[in-house]
């Protein structure tokens, strides 16, 4: 009896450290080169799509083009090297700020006056940022520089389109790039499996739910290749653009009368696969980042 | 008090909601603006979810204790079958609370290890009841087959039998 009492005392004993254990962020990651281009965009062309889950037709007027991958550590490197060396943005400390015009306020119930001002686009001492300060420019930590950039504000994104001449995309644009005309649920088809996108617990190279958990994956990594023998499917969408389905929620760039929270869509490595249909939508004010939460761009 | 555990379950579950849904309302309540509406979307439904189905499930156990004093549990499974629902369900309901609340006290990048142990928790927590509750249906059920079962006594006992 006495042993029986003292092997439950130790077993649960070894859940409770298990649940306080401190997490490596900086855990070595797998490095896979997907062969799929960051820097490509693909053409969405007008016309009509299926848009929401009741599928209701919507009409987008006119062509846009659509990054083929989320914007990448090594891309966001680069710019902020230019945007910091350049004073397009501020650097307060680890906070690198930037100005945004405001949004007109209307003082509806538990809205946030959103003014003009200098606002957070990343906090760079935050752990789970990956890139660092050389003295020079910016570096992406080694074997995340085709991972999609995470830990950036709506803020943050929007000047990163901006200053290319570019924009964030709307949430219909965002969508119908997603789903192409025919109403799929996700970018592939009607169907996903594990081997389609990066969610949680979707058992990927990348992620160990035993410590850190799920993780991102390189932008394209679901390609129909397989790596050191863990076989992907192909999840690009109608157009050829990838990881619209899981890896990182992305911002889309609407800005609603009398809200003051920016949208996201597409799920993450963070969220069940139902999360990753094309119509799902999260939402959080613009000043939040998460590891979880990336961005692309549009142009006309 | 602590002598029968089917008279105090519900007593002290009332109390025990409290600390896991009536506290944590008010608490996101008052911190609605400044915590609750900061986080996204998503997160702040876990919370809600959370609450909701802590409340709803603390309300089954206590219909379980007064169901397990209706039908007549005696001795030793009286007591393991009371304290087993109190105590099994109140690491539960706390590991639960713990989960919707984490986003306020652990980073995200860091949360996974926390949210195995309160899943394990959670689920050990609330499935030792539904096999508890299992175990008390195939009593029941198996006392239907019997002759002169328990089922023979309850069809014959009268409301106003209740009345002392």
């Amino acid at each position: 009896m006495m042993t029986v009492r003292i092997a439950l005392t130790l077993s649960l004993l070894t859940v409770l450290l298990a649940g306080c254990a401190a997490v490596d962020l900086n855990a070595p990651i797998p490095v896979y080169e997907t062969g799929i281009d960051p820097d490509s965009w693909a053409l969405v062309p007008a016309g009509e799509f299926l848009s929401g889950r009741t599928a209701v037709p919507t009409f987008i007027e006119y062509d846009y083009e659509m990054m083929v991958t989320n914007v990448t550590v090594r891309q966001y490197s680069a710019y902020l090297t230019e945007a910091v060396t350049g004073q397009r943005v501020t650097r307060e400390g680890e906070a690198i700020l930037g100005f945004y015009p405001g949004d007109v306020f209307r003082e509806v119930k538990h809205e946030k006056e959103i003014a003009a001002g200098d606002w957070l686009h990343i906090q760079l001492d935050d752990p789970s940022v990956r890139l660092s300060w050389d003295g020079e420019k910016f570096i992406p930590t080694p074997g995340y520089e085709n991972h999609p950039m995470t830990m950036v504000t709506w803020f943050g994104a929007k000047a990163y389109c901006d200053t290319y001449g570019w924009r964030l995309p709307t949430a219909l644009e965002w969508e119908k790039a997603a789903r192409g005309t025919d109403g799929r649920p996700f970018p592939w088809g009607e169907e996903i499996t594990r081997e389609h996108a990066n969610y949680y617990a979707s058992r990927d190279p990348f992620e160990e739910m035993s410590s850190f958990g799920s993780r991102t994956s390189p932008v394209g990594f679901y390609n129909g290749k397989t790596y050191d023998g863990y076989a992907t499917h192909n999840n690009a969408s109608p157009y050829g653009i990838y990881d619209l389905a899981g890896n990182v929620w992305e911002w889309v760039g609407d800005v609603y009368p009398g809200q003051h929270n920016r949208y996201m869509y597409g799920g993450s490595k963070d969220t069940y696969e139902m999360n990753l249909r094309a119509w799902v939508t999260n939402n959080a004010t613009p000043v939040y980042y998460s590891p979880g939460v990336g961005f692309r761009c549009v142009r006309e | 008090m602590l002598h029968d555990p089917l008279r105090f379950g519900p007593l002290w579950q009332m109390v025990y909601m409290n600390f896991v849904v009536s506290g944590v309302g008010i608490f996101m309540a008052i911190k609605l603006r400044t915590i609750m509406r900061v986080m996204p979307w998503r997160e702040e439904r876990i919370t809600l979810t959370g609450h909701w189905h802590i409340l709803s499930a603390i309300i089954a156990t206590i219909i379980l204790l007064y169901y397990g004093d209706m039908v007549g549990l005696k001795g030793k499974i009286r007591q393991w079958y009371g304290w087993s629902i109190i105590v099994l369900s109140n690491i539960a309901f706390a590991a639960v609370t713990v989960f919707e609340l984490k986003s306020l006290f652990v980073s995200e990048a860091e949360q996974q290890p926390l949210v195995n142990l309160l899943m394990i928790l959670t689920d050990i927590g609330l499935g030792m009841i539904l096999v508890i509750l299992a175990m008390l249906l195939i009593w029941r059920l198996v006392d239907l087959f019997k002759e002169r079962g328990r089922w023979r006594e309850e069809q014959e006992h009268e409301l106003n039998q209740e009345v002392k």
